[in-house]
């Protein structure tokens, strides 16, 4: 092989991990956090991009006409921060059954990746990715926490305000948390990701503790409208690496997309998924129809509503809590065909609806129970 | 401040670039025309100099005038050294303190101050909104930057008040080569309240994404193209006949229902004189009923129709839509 062609490959791979794998083109720091330990390694590993003290990551909105030339700048930068106040929250509870025990680590705001349907969008003053860099705030929170809950099972999830590994390169945030859960007798991890971004966990001793889970949608809704993330081939193949090295991997169908090509696409998709993972080690797995709140579906319609998102396809409803779903028979259809085709590769697997109405659930439910 | 006499052909009229010191929309002349022909003109315009060729500050329509009158020359004001900034910020207090400014005048102010200062928000924000009455928000800004974009026959709606910002901004996000048909569809031929155009635009683009079909296929197939086009109908039948059509195609099922449910209701609601509303978006499984009634002879006779709906089943065909949109999938 040529020189010239082995560079050209080598700039091509260069490039492709950059997309897939987040670096910033700007580093924003708060003045108190440079002396943290993550910040100082963070910004070592970038030390040729601009670094920028500030003094509130939370006023960091840019400047820029065009929600979408707005966004694609905030998204190519990277904050360090210090969070104060809340840094683990529990999770209020699901649409209308409570959810005792389950809560969200703060580790950080915000996701380089660029997902359509995202709430932190609607939800978020800006969406400059924020990492913070008080991790030992984090940690003595999360025995606080675990102590407070000794007598009962509880989880943590590390996705919910941020992918859960969309960072790992550059912070190896999974270390310290796999290595921590992996000595609690009660509590357990869930990180939750869109990338295929694995590669410290494979060595870590996790002990069953840590959930490692992925958010799967067929490719088409992939390319269209979860930018930036690793493909659906690629969460695939870091799923199964996960699950060859012990760790028990959720599967998250959520938000499951309409399209007018839907039943084949997840069914492929899920043909897909359980020929390269075991469905008897599978841990558990999710499924949540598309919502959207008024302001995120104003976000989406003003960033994409002339430019045909398939988010806009389906027949949006507004349901009780405010959200638009998707019209009820729809989403039941859709949920019936889902477990249905789960249900012919992982029969024994545990599978639940998230923020569903109860309707739905009854109806999805009643069809399980009758095809037993 | 002397005033000199310049020649009208020495002043740039209708070149790129002619507008950029005036906020002034539209652009004509109008009765100024008559008036100066009557009375003369009574005072002097402001030029300013760039490249050696004077640029209207102040007085456009005075110039417009006069050249429509073939004069020669015109008495004016000439701000030689001063700065570009200077002279928009001239432009815009005089403006400001004749008359207020319409929506297209305001866009104007906003695009020349974005232009100036590099698309500075904050600026924007602090030193222009306040000026012109806006809200000092990134997308009040974003706003009034899009509607110059827009088909020059908007901007004279927009600035006859016929058509509010809002109501355009919906179609920020087309591109620009789909605005002109999209808003001629939707704001020309159409006359949609604020609420009714929301709804339009939003059933409009999702059935372009479902379709995966450009807004101008959508725009020309038989069916709307027909009803945009009907010259036999007026523009409110118009619009509320194209609202209604796009209604039907962005929510096939969700129509089938709605239609299924007003059958089922339409006979109970006539004989009882009560109404039978089906929860938002059929959501929920439970609908709700409300009576008008003003003597017992009318409670009688809505009692006697509920009891029959009952004995016949309707109540349990209006719960078995409710549960499952009357749509049963197949196993």
């Amino acid at each position: 092989m040529s020189r010239s062609k082995s560079t050209a490959r080598e700039q091509r791979k260069q490039i492709d991990y950059q997309m897939k794998h987040f670096s910033p083109q700007q580093i924003f720091i708060e003045r108190r956090a440079k002396d943290f330990p993550m910040a100082q390694e963070v910004l070592s590993r970038f030390s040729n991009v601009p670094q920028i003290e500030i003094d509130n990551y939370q006023t960091m909105g840019a400047e820029i006409p065009g929600i979408n030339a707005r966004l694609r700048d905030e998204k190519s930068s990277l904050i360090l921060a210090v969070k104060d106040g809340e840094l683990v929250r529990e999770v209020d509870r699901d649409l209308f059954r409570p959810t005792p025990g389950q809560f969200y680590i703060i580790h950080s705001l915000g996701c380089p990746f660029d997902c359509e349907y995202c709430f932190l969008y609607d939800y978020l003053d800006h969406q400059r990715p924020t990492i913070f860099v008080n991790l030992e705030d984090i940690f003595s929170r999360l025995r606080e926490i675990i102590a407070e809950h000794a007598s009962s099972p509880i989880v943590f999830h590390a996705g919910e305000f941020s992918d859960a590994l969309a960072y790992d390169h550059i912070t190896n945030l999974s270390e310290p948390l796999v290595n921590f859960f992996a000595g609690q007798t009660h509590a357990r991890l869930e990180l939750r990701t869109k990338s295929d971004n694995v590669a410290n966990l494979l060595d870590l001793n996790h002990n069953g503790n840590t959930v490692v889970s992925w958010t799967f949608n067929p490719e088409e809704v992939v390319r269209r409208s979860e930018h930036l993330t690793a493909t659906l081939d690629e969460r695939i193949a870091a799923a199964a690496r996960c699950q060859d090295t012990g760790y028990p991997v959720g599967l998250r169908f959520d938000p499951i997309v309409w399209t007018p090509a839907w039943q084949e696409n997840y069914r492929e998709m899920i043909e897909k998924i359980f020929d390269a993972l075991d469905a008897k080690k599978t841990f558990d797995i999710s499924l949540g129809m598309f919502r959207a709140t008024p302001g995120l579906k104003s976000v989406i319609q003003s960033r994409f509503g002339g430019r045909r998102s398939i988010l806009l396809g389906g027949e949006l409803v507004q349901s009780g809590d405010g959200k638009y779903r998707y019209f009820k028979p729809i989403r039941i259809e859709m949920y019936r065909a889902l477990i249905g085709w789960i249900r012919e590769r992982a029969p024994q697997v545990k599978i639940e609806l998230c923020m569903e109405t109860p309707e739905v659930e009854e109806q999805v439910a009643s069809r399980q129970v009758a095809s037993l | 401040m002397r005033i000199e006499n310049i020649a009208i052909n020495d002043i740039a009229i209708d070149t790129p670039g002619w507008d950029q010191f005036v906020f002034t929309y539209p652009l004509k002349a109008g009765k100024l025309i008559a008036a100066i022909q009557t009375v003369g003109l009574q005072q002097p315009v402001t030029l300013a100099v760039v490249e050696n060729r004077f640029y209207i500050v102040l007085g456009v329509k005075r110039v417009l005038a006069c050249r429509e009158l073939s004069r020669s020359e015109i008495p004016a004001i000439i701000r030689r050294t001063d700065s570009a900034e200077a002279v928009l910020w001239l432009s815009l207090h005089e403006k400001i303190s004749a008359a207020p400014l319409n929506v297209m005048e305001k866009s104007r102010v906003i695009v020349r101050f974005s232009e100036l200062w590099q698309n500075d928000l904050a600026a924007l924000r602090e030193k222009i909104c306040p000026l012109l009455e806006l809200p000092p928000t990134i997308e009040s800004i974003e706003t009034y930057l899009f509607l110059t974009k827009l088909p020059e026959r908007l901007h004279i709606k927009l600035a006859a008040g016929e058509l509010t910002p809002v109501h355009v901004a919906l179609l920020s996000s087309f591109r620009h080569d789909e605005l002109e048909p999209v808003a001629e569809a939707f704001f020309v031929k159409c006359q949609p309240s604020m609420q009714e155009a929301r709804e339009m635009i939003e059933n409009f683009s999702s059935v372009c994404a479902r379709e995966e079909c450009r807004p101008g296929e959508l725009l020309a197939s038989d069916k709307l193209n027909a009803l945009l086009n009907d010259s036999a109908i007026t523009t409110r039948e118009r619009t509320a006949k194209v609202r209604e059509w796009l209604h039907t195609q962005r929510f096939p099922l969700l129509s089938k229902t709605e239609k299924a449910f007003r059958a089922l209701v339409a006979s109970l609601e006539k004989k009882s004189g009560i109404s039978i509303h089906p929860p938002r978006g059929f959501e929920g499984d439970t609908c709700q009923v409300s009576m008008k009634l003003s003597n017992e002879a009318e409670v009688e006779k809505a009692a006697a129709a509920l009891r029959q709906s009952l004995a016949d089943k309707t109540w349990g065909k209006i719960f078995a839509l409710l549960r499952d949109g009357g749509f049963e999938s197949p196993e």
